[in-house]
């Protein structure tokens, strides 16, 4: 067959089938696979035979991508999903961990200024600003006297606390992505409670995705909606057979028992 | 050859052929042809296509001597990843046929 017989036909088989960028690039492919095998000192006609009827290639094409969608459903009949106590736990782990920075820093008593300084941070998440309250108030030894510290202004702060707070913040938010990316595919949290994360449709877990999952999915989403996403992914998990929750959704993700025992 | 088993293998031997330099579309094929001659270039491609479609390869354009600028696949970290799981998987796999008697 002849290359622009083939490409005709190749795009008849196509065309509806998927999208118009797709189909351009794949005709452009198979023009440079001609031009190539020509290069080479093949016919036309060979190069045709080699390839296969433009019907089958086009078929080719599509069963590679139904076959993806249908990969979605083997994932979970194939792994076991994690039982809710287990996630529920190593969510605790986990949150308990991102705090530690942000608890230890509420002991250092910062200046009163860089309090205020820090309230758009901790507005953030209700959480955190009870540890930085803490760290405020100046427990006398004598029982029952609690006086709040009070310093000067500006010349109070130091650009040690700032970066200590910026820093403690940063762990705060970022603990989750990095103890997963560096684990591969579960929090610290996870590998005590020996479950991970796999994607439904198969695929590799990427930093991208890990990033998504935890940071936006759970952090960013849980600080504007003080923290009731949380309540609402725990319903959400506690009544979905695959134990979903929002960040799961997001990514296409299932957490599965840790079933590895080269681990 | 059973067609799940084909593709699996397709991956494998696409990937590894990625894995020390970039190779463009026709060389790719080839070069699989000439071990599974019963394998059409359009299963290759299609395979090809999905790989590079997931992220485990990425394309770039060259000019060649002999005319048009050509596409070339080079196999990206999470490709490079992705084969060694499969490699792995595929030595587990054939040490338990092995092992269940099966010549091998």
């Amino acid at each position: 067959m002849k290359k622009s017989e083939f490409l005709r036909e190749l795009k008849i088989n196509l065309e509806g089938k998927i999208g118009d960028d797709e189909l351009e690039n794949i005709l452009m492919d198979y023009d440079d696979i001609f031009e190539s095998g020509k290069a080479d000192n093949k016919t036309e006609d060979e190069i045709s035979d080699m390839i296969g009827s433009p019907a089958l290639v086009a078929r080719n094409i599509l069963d590679e991508w139904s076959d993806n969608r249908e990969a979605k459903s083997v994932i979970e009949g194939d792994y076991p999903v994690a039982p809710l106590g287990k996630r529920v736990m190593a969510f605790a782990i986990d949150y308990i961990l991102s705090l530690v920075p942000l608890v230890l820093l509420s002991f250092i008593r910062a200046p009163r200024i860089l309090f205020f300084a820090v309230i758009p941070l901790m507005l953030y998440n209700p959480v955190v600003p009870i540890f930085i309250i803490l760290g405020f108030l100046d427990i006398s030894p004598q029982p029952g006297v609690v006086s709040t510290y009070v310093d000067s202004g500006i010349a109070g702060i130091n650009i040690f606390h700032i970066v200590l707070v910026l820093i403690s913040f940063i762990f705060f938010w970022l603990y989750g992505t990095l103890s997963m990316i560096i684990l591969k595919d579960r929090t610290i949290g996870m590998r005590l409670m020996n479950i991970r994360v796999v994607k439904r449709d198969g695929r590799i877990l990427r930093p991208l995705d890990v990033f998504i999952r935890q940071f936006v999915g759970k952090i960013l989403l849980a600080g504007l909606t003080w923290n009731i996403s949380y309540i609402v992914s725990f319903f959400w998990t506690a009544f979905s057979n695959t134990h979903n929750t929002i960040h799961d959704k997001l990514v296409g993700t299932l957490v599965v028992e840790d079933m590895r025992n080269d681990q | 050859m059973n067609t799940q088993l084909k593709k699996g293998v397709l991956e494998l031997c696409i990937l590894y052929q990625l894995r020390d330099k970039d190779l463009y579309g026709y060389e790719i094929m080839k070069a699989i042809k000439d071990q599974f001659s019963d394998v059409y270039d359009g299963s290759i491609y299609a395979i090809l296509r999905r790989l590079n479609a997931e992220g485990f390869t990425r394309t770039y354009k060259k000019d060649s001597p002999s005319g048009p600028a050509r596409k070339y696949y080079r196999i990206t970290q999470t490709g490079i990843d992705y084969l060694n799981t499969m490699i792995v998987d595929w030595q587990k796999m054939v040490e338990g046929v092995r092992k269940l008697g099966i010549p091998f």
